[in-house]
């Protein structure tokens, strides 16, 4: 969305100086001190006592739009650890026409207050690539007290935005205020628990107001299998009408459609002829529209750059010439050549679920973030700034989630712009990331080690996370993969000899990856006296486990469809007997909607001197609630369990 | 921990990316050209075909000014990559940048046709250990990159700071073909050079005498690619590199020093801190005092001195300007509550003769730096700053940026190494810091077991002392209590990841003084194999260095974080109706380095594993690192052994 955004800010050019406005003499007495309820205590050392975020957005004497942003913070500091954590400031100042104040202090808990003096803040010049910041320490600190700071911007005016308000930090006293003429109007929503806005209007200052305060955001730790970010407190917000001009409605779905139609479809007569060019030479008119797709697809991921560096999209042709291009402007490579080929697609953008779900609901530019083309003939999907994807591999991350989908409306024959939808993208199916296991096991009694045969199929996203790079990366990369992949018994594990199957960028998505390899697993037989422990658990690698996990607060997010089938057989050597394999059934599954969603399978059979193990695991759904925690740690948990499972050979 | 300017030299005339470029093919055709490369470097995806620095110095206003001209070529030999466009130039305000020129040479009926890059994006990069820097960078992006392509980068820089050193690789990540560093100078300006790293052979040195000038030559092919391997230290280590330093100059027959001996290099550090004024400022003295009253000796002092700082002034760096290399005051760094290695040194040392004792500054490297003041003069060996209190005349280290290390334990990444202690302008002392017994940084695991059904239970008791016990305070230091078992299973985990921590209890966190101790519960299911009579059972519950694999193949040296002493105990009770039907046999293995040892004793009512492990050694390079892969093995095959347990009647 940068390319629209630029255009907004181009419309609302910034005037020269600041205003008086209702918050621009904000200070630290501006508002009165919250008290901090007694029952609230710090966490891991530290509480966040005051989080106020303060946006006025005003009409400048150019009558341009600027707003002034206000972030104040006060945070209790009662370790050193905590002190380390929040001394050091950094503030943002890419898009601020003039910082209007920065002022920060320590209060100690004897009530003495430090305040860093304006000449100990600096300015760092693009940082990381990531635009100017004024950077700061807190001066004075000691365990026990307050650090207190708040800065003034006067910014560009931002019509829409997403503010995350809740981390591992535990927060009270959390308050959002929005200002901004009554002839603006703005759609707020909140999610995750963070309250509702509630509107007013001061007739005497003119300005209306939407307001939500909590008094205590509590904190939010990291968890495995979760979609952190995405269940974090946040709002959303974004401008709906500006009565100024006209009573339509701003930054909406209709309208983003007419820009996208200018911005991405519409090509340059140099644009066409050298996308032709490109067309001519891979050969494909007459192929099949999927043969097509792939082709196109292929040559744009394996021979134009994608860079950040890049500060504006080139056109088309420029991209071809030079191989490089921006992230949208893959997406413009992709269109241009689609429509060249006249080939059926509808261009998509969604958000990332993990971090921020698309909200159908929310009639805003918020969650158009990623572009994705959609292949409707075939119910398949490109991700064309992802080069380790394919037609027809979708990362979870948009699976099932909704986005709003572009199909051209023609006029007499002629594109001339686009309609859209807002409907939900395609799940891909387990079955299709899929890792095969097929192991063969020897014991070598005189070395007391194993030695291993495997081969090991890896479908879709399993084997494109491999496709994609395997033939970049020298020997001694694949030397370390293959050690990691097949490690077997805490990585004490010599590779004797490996071979590779499909391993090109080409075969992704089209052809399984197949490892075939030759090891020997130092660690998995134990001696207890005359007796052989043979840890065959640990031979399918070592598996996830979620054993210390107990107070579940997030849903679960499995992260990745996917299943596993392993079939492991183990030579049982002359003049010994194997017991204790009746542990090696198990069968732990968890059912949702009346059919199992994911589990753990394991059973064995003994075939004249092999003992022959079959296991299958997989995880059908993406998305389970709070509530079916336990039984999906437990699936996860078998898994872990099966690494622990051993036989015992006993001399005859 | 901090690091002083010399960083930056390192960085900006090293190749950070896998940069480098070509002579011997300038003129093939294309095809032929790539074909020849691929053919030497199957496997590769990108190598550097010829390197080139011209260094020029010439006394400009009676001041050496060094020209640094770079040109660095790659080829691409593979498909797919267009992931390698993105590339990086570093630069520090000392260079001025005169010229940055980056372009690929794009086969095109088999020729090269130039594409040049257009926009560089300046930007600044930080360290996580640095607050606030004032080194740049210049992003790009190559255009066109695809097989047989070639990138091509040059540089015109210019410094009239002779103090900053040439630093010239001969290796990286990627093959390098064809590096050439040509170092001309007028013979009135005098160089010292060293090499360091591994395979220095390769490096073919020549010296020319052409008029007024004395022109050097060093070059190299380097085949052989340079990954980080787990456990290795810095890459100065092992990629081979040319330092080079001016040393001085004569101008009308008057001598000039630069850095030209260990002498030199004091002075030149010592100006940053000559003008730090002397006088001990009131509220330094008062604090002094304080942390004074009660004592009974000096060392008491000291001590509530250097912990003080330890744990009142946060480490924040900010390395603008001069603030790289010149201590903040005492009374600033005390007002802030903040400072970097040199704001905290200059602090203790105020602090320390505001009692009427000696102190002194001190230049030291950390261990990523391989280099010795006695063996190279150079900036670029130091780049921490420390503080000296002298007990008597016995020089005693005390580093302000660490947080829970007793005074007398240095921390790991300074010990084995010379510092440059101040002692006025005129006068130094070398002093080599020791590294520490391994019994100094101790770690000792003492448990009880019990079977109860068929899941182990137990006890166990952990003391740390040294540079362990300091990480370990670092870890638990303002964490909620309900965390202490996800700490201690992180630091301390079990064989089997399916260990329950049931209860935590810490010694008290700021009695530095005490070895740290952990006194834990736990329950362990499924560890041990029931098999009709028999139990069986590994007393190896804590495995260290389980982990630790040294490839038969490894060629990049071996570190240790610290020598460290580790000990485990373990006591099985057996339980009623069983009897133990053989003890696992005992194992060792010594070499004076490292080594390990395990014994089993017992009677009938108990079997008690007593275990350890020596690291005695900071970086092992070379045929020891065969032994210490042996020793490894071995380790792990006595990790094996079980206890063997058979019912003696129905339970």
């Amino acid at each position: 969305m940068t390319r629209y955004y630029l255009f907004i800010l181009l419309l609302f050019s910034a005037g020269l100086s600041a205003q008086k406005t209702e918050f621009s003499e904000y200070d630290w007495n501006t508002f009165n001190a919250l008290p901090v309820p007694d029952s609230i205590k710090p966490l891991n050392g530290s509480l966040i006592t005051l989080e106020r975020h303060i946006n006025e957005v005003y009409l400048n004497k150019d009558e341009v739009f600027e707003e002034i942003s206000i972030y104040h913070r006060k945070i209790r500091v009662e370790s050193h650890d905590a002190i380390n954590r929040f001394n050091k400031i950094y503030v943002p100042i890419s898009d601020v026409i003039e910082v209007l104040d920065i002022r920060a202090r320590f209060i100690s808990p004897a009530g003495r207050i430090t305040e860093v003096p304006k000449e100990s803040i600096r300015q760092i010049e693009n940082l990381e690539n990531k635009g100017n910041y004024k950077t700061f320490a807190i001066e004075g600190v000691e365990p026990g007290g307050e650090i207190e700071y708040y800065y003034k911007l006067r910014k560009k005016f931002n019509p829409y935005g997403s503010v995350t308000m809740q981390g591992i930090d535990p927060r009270v006293n959390v308050e959002v205020i929005y200002a901004f003429p009554q002839k603006l109007e703005f759609l707020f929503k909140s999610y995750n628990g963070f309250p509702d806005f509630a509107a007013s209007y001061d007739s005497l200052s003119g300005l209306s107001y939407l307001k939500a305060g909590i008094k205590n955001i509590p904190s939010l730790p990291q968890e495995d299998y979760s979609a952190y970010e995405a269940n974090l407190m946040r709002f959303e917000f974004t401008l709906t009408h500006n009565t100024f001009n006209s009573s339509l409605r701003l930054y909406s779905f209709s309208k983003v459609s007419g820009n996208i139609y200018n911005n991405v479809y519409i090509l340059s007569k140099d644009e066409k002829a050298s996308v032709m060019e490109v067309i001519k030479k891979l050969q494909i008119t007459g192929k099949s529209v999927e043969q097509q797709i792939r082709t196109v697809e292929h040559w744009l991921k394996s021979e134009i750059a994608i860079s950040e560096d890049l500060s504006a999209t080139p056109s088309v042709d420029e991209m071809i010439k030079l191989r490089q291009t921006t992230k949208f402007g893959i997406t413009r490579l992709f269109v241009a050549f689609l429509n060249q080929l006249d080939v059926n697609f509808e261009l998509v953008i969604s958000c990332d679920q993990a971090i921020r779900p698309f909200d159908p609901d929310f009639n805003g530019w918020n969650y158009l973030n990623d572009y994705l083309i959609y292949f409707p003939e075939v119910n398949k999907v490109i991700i064309p700034d992802n080069s380790a994807y394919r037609l027809g591999l979708m990362p979870s991350n948009y699976q099932n989630s909704y986005g709003l989908f572009f199909h051209p409306l023609t006029f007499e024959g002629e594109t001339s712009t686009l309609a859209y939808d807002v409907k939900r993208l395609p799940e891909e199916n387990y079955r299709n990331n899929a890792d095969t296991f097929l192991i063969r096991l020897k014991v070598n009694l005189e070395e007391m080690n194993l030695d291993v045969d495997v081969k090991r199929v890896f479908t879709g996203e399993l084997a494109s996370s491999f496709q994609s790079f395997w033939r970049i990366a020298n020997q001694e990369k694949h030397d370390e993969i293959v050690s990691s992949l097949f490690n077997m018994g805490s990585q004490n594990t010599t590779i004797d000899s490996f071979s590779i199957t499909n391993d090109s960028p080409a075969d992704i998505a089209i052809r399984p990856l197949i490892w075939n390899v030759s090891l020997t697993a130092n660690s998995l037989i134990e001696q207890a006296g005359d007796d052989i422990i043979v840890k065959i658990g640990e031979t399918i690698g070592e598996q996830s486990e979620m054993y210390q996990q107990s107070n579940r607060v997030l849903p679960v997010y499995v992260g990745s469809l996917h299943n596993y089938y392993r079939k492991i057989v183990f030579e049982i050597p002359k003049g010994y007997t194997v017991s204790n394999v009746q542990d090696l059934t198990m069968n732990v599954k968890m059912i949702s909607n009346n059919r199992v969603s994911c589990c753990f399978k394991a059973d064995y059979e003994i075939v004249g001197s092999t003992l022959v193990i079959y296991s299958t695991e997989y995880y059908s759904e993406l998305f389970y609630p709070v509530e079916d925690f336990q039984d999906f740690r437990d699936v996860i948990n078998a898994a872990a369990d099966f690494n622990k499972k051993t036989i015992l050979l006993t001399k005859n | 921990m901090t690091w002083l300017k010399s960083k930056y030299v390192l960085i900006c005339l090293t190749d950070f990316m896998l940069t480098c470029f070509t002579g011997i093919a300038n003129n093939s055709q294309p095809s032929q050209e790539l074909l020849t490369w691929q053919k030497k470097y199957p496997g590769n995806a990108i190598i550097s075909i010829s390197k080139e620095l011209e260094v020029t110095i010439d006394l400009v206003n009676n001041v050496p000014q060094t020209t640094f001209e770079e040109y660095r070529e790659m080829i691409v030999l593979k498909d797919n990559s267009a992931f390698l466009a993105d590339s990086r130039e570093y630069f520090n305000n000392h260079f001025d940048l005169e010229k940055l020129e980056a372009y690929s040479l794009v086969p095109e009926n088999n020729q090269y046709k130039k594409l040049t890059v257009s926009k560089f994006t300046k930007t600044v990069e930080i360290d996580n250990n640095v607050f606030y820097d004032d080194q740049y960078v210049y992003d790009y992006t190559y255009p066109a990159v695809g097989k047989g392509t070639k990138l091509i980068t040059k540089s015109v820089a210019t410094t009239s700071y002779p103090y900053i050193p040439v630093v010239f690789d001969f290796g990286s990540p990627i093959p390098s073909e064809n590096m050439i560093i040509t170092l001309s100078c007028p013979r009135n300006i005098r160089i010292n050079y060293h090499l360091f790293g591994e395979d220095t052979t390769i490096v073919q040195h020549n010296q020319i005498i052409k008029g007024d000038r004395i022109i050097h030559t060093w070059k190299a092919n380097n085949s052989r690619y340079y990954d980080i391997d787990e456990k290795a230290p810095g890459s100065r280590y092992f990629i081979p590199h040319l330092i080079i330093q001016i040393a001085g100059y004569t101008i009308n027959k008057e001598e000039k020093a630069v850095i030209g001996s260990l002498k030199d290099l004091y002075a030149f550090n010592y100006s940053h801190i000559s003008n730090i004024p002397e006088e001990i400022t009131p509220d330094v003295k008062r604090l002094a005092d304080s942390l004074s009253v009660g004592c009974m000796n000096d060392r008491e002092k000291v001590r509530n001195i250097f912990r003080w700082v330890q744990k009142q002034i946060k480490y924040v760096a900010i390395e603008d300007g001069d603030n790289g290399y010149i201590p903040s005051q005492a009374s600033l760094v005390l007002k802030r509550r903040y400072g970097d290695c040199k704001g905290k040194t200059s602090l203790i040392v105020s602090l320390i003769k505001s009692q009427g004792m000696k102190a002194s500054y001190a230049w030291v490297g950390s261990r990523e730096r391989p280099y010795k003041f006695s063996e190279f003069p150079s900036v670029v060996i130091s780049d921490h700053m420390i503080a000296v209190w002298w007990d008597q005349d016995i020089p005693v280290i005390l580093d302000g940026t660490t947080f829970s290390h007793l005074m007398e334990d240095v921390p790991a990444f300074i010990q084995g190494k010379e510092c440059l202690i101040e002692k006025g302008k005129e006068d130094f002392h070398l002093y080599t810091i020791p590294v520490v017994a391994p019994e100094r940084n101790a770690m000792r695991d003492s448990m009880t077991i019990h079977i109860q059904g068929d899941t182990v239970m137990g006890e166990g008791v952990v003391t740390f002392s040294g540079e362990k016990k300091a990480i370990l305070i670092s870890q638990f230091e303002g964490k909620d209590t309900a965390k202490y078992a996800e700490i201690l299973q992180k630091q301390l985990p079990k064989a089997s990841n399916k260990n329950m921590i049931t209860s935590v209890r810490i010694s008290a966190l700021h009695d530095l003084e005490k070895p740290f101790t952990i006194h834990y519960t736990f329950i362990l299911p499924d560890y041990l194999t029931r098999v009709n009579r028999n139990t069986y059972v590994s007393l190896n519950l804590d495995r260290f260095l389980k982990q630790m694999i040294i490839n038969e193949d490894r060629r990049i040296p071996v570190e240790a974080d610290m020598t460290i002493g580790y000990n485990f105990f373990c006591k099985i009770l057996i339980p009623d109706g069983f009897q133990v039907k053989k003890l696992p046999d005992n194992a060792d293995y010594n070499h004076p380095l490292f080594g390990f040892s395990e014994t089993y004793s017992g009677n009938g009512d108990y079997v008690i594993l007593n275990s350890s492990i020596v690291i005695n050694f900071q970086v092992i390079a070379g045929p020891v690192m065969n032994q210490f892969r042996e020793m490894l093995l071995q380790l792990n095959r006595s990790y094996l052994k079980s206890l063997s347990l058979e019912k003696t009647e129905a339970l």
